[in-house]
């Protein structure tokens, strides 16, 4: 018998564990069902997904690092009309839990657009909205590294929808604490940090890039330190939920995690390097807790910052 | 089905110019046709490293791999005992099904392993087969003898040509003519996959590859746009028909 308590809650929903998949690192869930039972999470993020389909971009897209890798895969996804008219409906026969939508859009009118659509969908209970993205009318300029911009895509998506909206920030700037900041003056439910760093590494074959695109995001344990001093950052300027994501792949780091301030955690790099990786962490947690004593996951959130 | 165990490394040795045969002891079950691949998490690297299986059977498997890189370098410096963890049953493998009674086997370098597992499937099947495979030199020949011993088995050199004029796997493959072969497998670098498809008269499938990270289509780390769509080398392929793929 548990005698630990995993639930935690993200603006009125209750999971039952913290633990969530990241999006780009779990399809649309169901694929997964041919590996575990994919309920026995707190929840996911489905893959990023625009208003069009994407191709992505060309191969290479990988590069291996130390502690990580680096992608750029460009966020290859069927667009929002087919995710909701195919995918969705496939997660829904398998999947009885609220997933939480990734939507990336290339300008303030698709970000509206997408937000609007994914927000009339019973089976998403965040939006979570992927400001990394190159702005096409910002002269490719990410919208997500400026504070400005950022509060206008949250104020205009706020507008549009009734469920949740939690801004998944990009590290790639000069002071994330600005940025989550101007998020929750403009009215978002929560902050998910971090997306990816920028990398790049060049083949000594060659002399050249690796990746096609040259540069990608670097993701996996390296990034972790970063993500946790981010995310401790924020805490401590903003009232609203952080969901932490960045290198974590054991239930000791969930734990760290949330003790800086995270109220749930995504898993993202790990499930690339082991399927099953995300349903591990779920089956470590209890035995983790009760090794540091932790009989409740919701009293330990922000835990660092205590005098 | 996807097994991720633990493999007792049985046999680990040098059979040709910088290129290593292991012998893994574990379940093989998850392993379903010819032309799939596992993926070794190699001790210390971050990601695992995906290799073809040469061949397998109910208790063992076999990889062929070359050392080109820090991965495949720790590889080849591991010993019968010691313990390897790999993901198997990976990818889509070569169509058994399809209805031709004497296909060709092209294989190039590396490409040749995975034509081994073929080649005895097809034995099995009573087909009719005839294997082309082309090295760069002697040194770099792999799986010489065993193709032999079960089809007719015509190696071609780059570097050393055995017969004026014939230096590439197409140079026999344009001299079979239409009642030599009714189907094509081929596996090997792109160059030399995109020049079977042209020259071929039949149709035909091909092995691709690329960089690969979590090895069950879910990344997206190797896409390729193909005539059906976009699709993962690591799920979808990395067999595919010729029909399918836009060079």
């Amino acid at each position: 018998m548990n005698t630990v308590d995993t639930k935690v809650t993200l603006s009125n929903w209750e999971l039952d564990n913290p633990i969530i998949p990241a999006s780009g690192c779990f399809g649309y869930g169901y694929e997964f069902m041919q590996f575990y039972d994919i309920n026995k999470l707190g929840s996911f993020s489905f893959k990023g997904t625009t208003r069009n389909p994407q191709k992505g971009n060309p191969l290479p897209r990988v590069a291996e690092c130390s502690d990580g890798m680096i992608n750029s895969v460009g966020l290859e996804n069927p667009g929002i009309h087919k995710v909701i008219e195919e995918e969705l409906p496939k997660l829904e026969k398998v999947f009885h839990k609220k997933v939480i939508a990734n939507i990336s859009g290339n300008s303030l009118a698709d970000f509206v657009y997408n937000c609007k659509l994914i927000d009339a969908c019973d089976q998403v209970g965040i939006i979570e909205v992927n400001v990394s993205c190159p702005n096409v009318h910002g002269g490719k300029i990410p919208f997500g590294v400026d504070s400005k911009i950022v509060g206008e895509v949250t104020k205009r998506v706020k507008e549009v929808t009734t469920k949740p909206i939690y801004i998944k920030l990009s590290p790639n700037v000069t002071n994330i604490v600005d940025i989550a900041v101007s998020c929750a003056e403009n009215g978002a439910d929560g902050i998910v940090l971090i997306n990816t760093l920028q990398g790049m590494r060049i083949d000594l074959k060659t002399g050249r890039p690796i990746l096609s695109q040259t540069m990608g995001g670097y993701s996996g344990p390296g990034v972790f330190p970063i993500a946790e001093r981010m995310v401790y950052q924020v805490y401590e300027n903003v009232d609203i939920p952080i969901i932490g994501v960045g290198g974590i792949d054991s239930a000791e780091k969930v734990i760290e995690m949330m003790y800086a301030g995270a109220t749930a955690v995504e898993i993202g790099t790990a499930n690339v390097v082991d399927p099953w990786a995300s349903s591990k962490i779920v089956d470590d947690l209890p035995r983790v807790m009760e090794k540091y004593q932790i009989k409740s996951l919701r009293k330990i959130i922000g835990g660092a910052h205590n005098e | 089905m996807k097994i991720r165990d633990n493999y007792v490394i049985k046999q680990n040795q040098r059979i040709a110019k910088d290129v290593y045969e292991m012998i893994l002891v574990g379940d093989t079950s998850a392993i379903q046709s010819p032309g799939e691949f596992v993926n070794v998490y190699v001790p210390g690297k971050f990601l695992p490293r995906p290799i073809s299986v040469a061949y397998s059977d109910e208790e063992s498997l076999c990889l062929a791999y070359k050392v080109v890189g820090e991965g495949t370098e720790i590889m080849s410096q591991m010993v019968p005992g010691e313990v390897l963890t790999v993901l198997t049953g990976l990818g889509n493998g070569f169509d058994l099904d399809v209805p031709s009674e004497k296909p060709v086997l092209i294989g190039g370098g590396m490409g040749v392993a995975p034509l081994y597992k073929l080649a005895v499937e097809l034995k099995k099947r009573k087909k009719e087969a005839t294997i082309i495979t082309g090295f760069r030199s002697e040194e770099d020949i792999i799986y010489y003898e065993q193709l032999n011993q079960l089809f007719p088995n015509f190696v071609t050199l780059e570097q050393a040509p055995l017969k004026k004029g014939v230096r590439l796997v197409t140079d026999i493959l344009k001299d079979l003519s239409e009642s030599d072969y009714d189907y094509f497998y081929a596996c090997g670098p792109k160059p030399m996959l995109k020049a079977v498809c042209d020259i071929a008269l039949t149709d035909g499938e091909v092995s691709l590859e690329s960089r690969m990270a979590c090895g069950v289509g879910q990344c997206k780390c190797c896409s390729i746009e193909t005539n059906d769509g976009m699709k993962t080398l690591c799920k979808d392929g990395p067999v595919l028909k010729k029909n399918m793929v836009r060079w």
